[in-house]
């Protein structure tokens, strides 16, 4: 093997490793009637305070989880410090609040499931109940 | 000038009831605060109240607001600030019922700040924004920045299309302070709308004020405008009169990513008041952030083009003419004449979610014979109107 073909295939090699640990976020809702489908767009303009079609509303996890920045990352495109400032921006100026909140996981999961109509989002192979429905994938 | 240990009190105060603040389902309370130094490096001039000492007097301030759910529908919101700038009334800022019959519609009665610029009606909370100090070429305090009326607003969205449209009406009435001077100015019937819609990481942005019935109490002028008048120079007498109407139109676009972001809003003023007519401002921002750091660069600029106020009185015929000639003369020196551009290179790090540290300088290039937002300590003086400003500040929000 020629020491070209022997550094593209190190290459390749650390490409698809940094592809294999890329977390994956679903987008999970506990639908009322008929099934939904979102794009991340309309996904993110939920997540922001928009108002969609679908009628649902956004719950997230508190910062400082590691599945939120992934959240955040992926799906929104912002960083946690402009999602803040945004959402001060928003409060104080009277125009929308951000989403309701929860602490972890478990918690994300009990929430969606006793309120219909909501979404939320969680670590891709979590155990879902029968009443949420998967939305989204993240990439 | 507050002391800074009255400053630091109040400013803990506030910290303290934050972190014991309770939250009830029906009564909700919120807050921000901001703790700002600057120094500016000319003693020929002020900007923004800044001279060549450091202080903390011009920015610093604190908020608290209370919103209470009345049912399901409506709500009524109060904020409460306090603010170092003498200039600035301390006191009740927004007070207004809100009435939300779904997730769409949403309309305000009270006092309400004008939703103008894309951060005008956040202008106190530095949290929500780059900068420690806001491209003063657009978020100088003479825009009418709040009223007492009412305001409809609507969301919607369209597939990825998320958009907002707002209208509002009232009443404005204060006092304005500009390069100096103080003018106390009341608007019967101000109206506007605002329209915003936002596409992936874009958002455009326009937005119009229209106050056609603008008065302004320039009660040291008075004495003035009679002897205009009783001369016989009823149009210079008029120009000094300052009552007419004015119409402001804004266009904004943004992009905000994971990585980067870029802004920019130009704003003209349109006016048959001659000392405001003609305003055209603009600023382009472009922040890249590393990790929790924020870097930023922003280039404003501002240029008055119908301001020149003939002084048609003859010198050297009668004394009397004379004194009226200068005294007009002296009285267009304070009228603003806001040409300036400027350059700010500024960093914030948000070291916590709800505290960001800014530090800022910004280069000001203004022109020779405006006021350029100065505020000279001596009118005709040689002044060049370029300056540094220098600043740090504390942003938080509870």
């Amino acid at each position: 093997m020629s020491k070209f073909a022997f550094a593209i295939f190190i290459i390749s090699f650390i490409f698809c490793a940094v592809a294999q640990e890329r977390e994956r976020v679903v987008v999970v809702a506990h639908l009322a009637d008929q099934p939904v489908s979102l794009s991340k767009g309309e996904i993110r303009n939920i997540f922001m305070g928009g108002v969609s079609e679908s009628n649902l509303t956004p719950v997230e996890i508190a910062s400082g989880s590691h599945i939120r920045v992934v959240f955040n990352t992926y799906v929104i495109g912002l960083p946690e410090s402009r999602i803040q400032s945004y959402w001060a921006q928003m409060k104080f100026s009277g125009r929308n609040k951000p989403p309701t909140s929860v602490g972890n996981v478990d918690e994300m999961i009990s929430y969606l499931n006793e309120n219909e109509a909501s979404i939320g989002y969680l670590p891709e192979g979590v155990e879902l109940p029968d009443s949420l429905t998967v939305i989204f994938i993240t990439d | 000038m507050v002391s800074r240990f009255t400053l630091l009190f109040i400013i803990e105060s506030f910290i303290s009831f934050g972190a014991t603040a309770k939250t009830s389902n029906d009564l909700q309370f919120s807050g921000f605060a901001r703790l700002v130094g600057g120094y500016l490096s000319t003693d020929e001039a002020k900007y923004e109240g800044y001279n060549n000492s450091v202080s903390f007097s011009e920015k610093s301030l604190a908020a608290l607001q209370a919103d209470y759910i009345i049912n399901d529908y409506f709500s009524l919101s109060g904020q409460l600030l306090w603010h170092s700038d003498e200039t600035r009334k301390s006191g009740v800022e927004w007070l207004y019922l809100t009435y939300q019959p779904n997730a769409s519609w949403q309309f305000n009665l009270g006092q309400i700040r004008t939703p103008f610029l894309k951060y005008s009606d956040v202008i106190d909370v530095g949290f929500a924004y780059p900068w420690l100090n806001a491209p003063q070429q657009l978020y100088s305090s003479y825009l009418f920045s709040q009223y007492k009326g009412v305001n409809a607003r609507y969301l919607g969205s369209f597939n990825e299309v998320a958009f907002s449209l707002e209208a509002y009406w009232g009443n404005y009435s204060d006092e304005i302070h500009s390069s100096g001077t103080a003018f106390d100015v009341t608007v019967d019937g101000m109206y506007g709308g605002v329209v915003e819609i936002s596409y992936r990481g874009f958002q455009f942005r326009t937005a119009t004020i229209h106050a056609n019935d603008t008065d302004t109490d320039l009660t040291e002028l008075d004495p003035l405008i009679q002897g205009l008048r009783a001369a016989g120079f009823p149009d210079t007498a008029d120009i000094l009169d300052i009552d007419g109407g004015a119409t402001s139109y804004l266009f904004g676009i943004s992009y905000d990513s994971l990585n980067w972001f870029a802004s920019a809003e130009w704003m003209s003023v349109k006016s048959d008041l001659d000392i405001l007519g003609g305003i055209d401002s603009f600023y382009v921002t472009f922040g890249y952030y590393f990790d929790e750091v924020l870097v930023h660069a922003t280039v404003g600029s501002s240029r008055q083009s119908l301001n020149d106020i003939e002084n048609p009185i003859p010198v050297g015929i009668a004394p009397q003419l004379d004194a009226l000639h200068f005294a007009v003369e002296e009285v267009k020196t304070y009228f603003p004449t806001d040409d300036l551009d400027s350059l700010t290179l500024g960093a914030r790090w948000d070291f916590r979610n709800d505290l960001a540290l800014k530090a800022e300088v910004s280069f000001l290039k203004g022109k020779e014979g405006k006021t350029s937002f100065f505020e000279l300590d001596v009118i005709g003086s040689d002044f060049d109107r370029r300056a540094t400003l220098y600043q740090l500040g504390l942003e938080w929000v509870f």
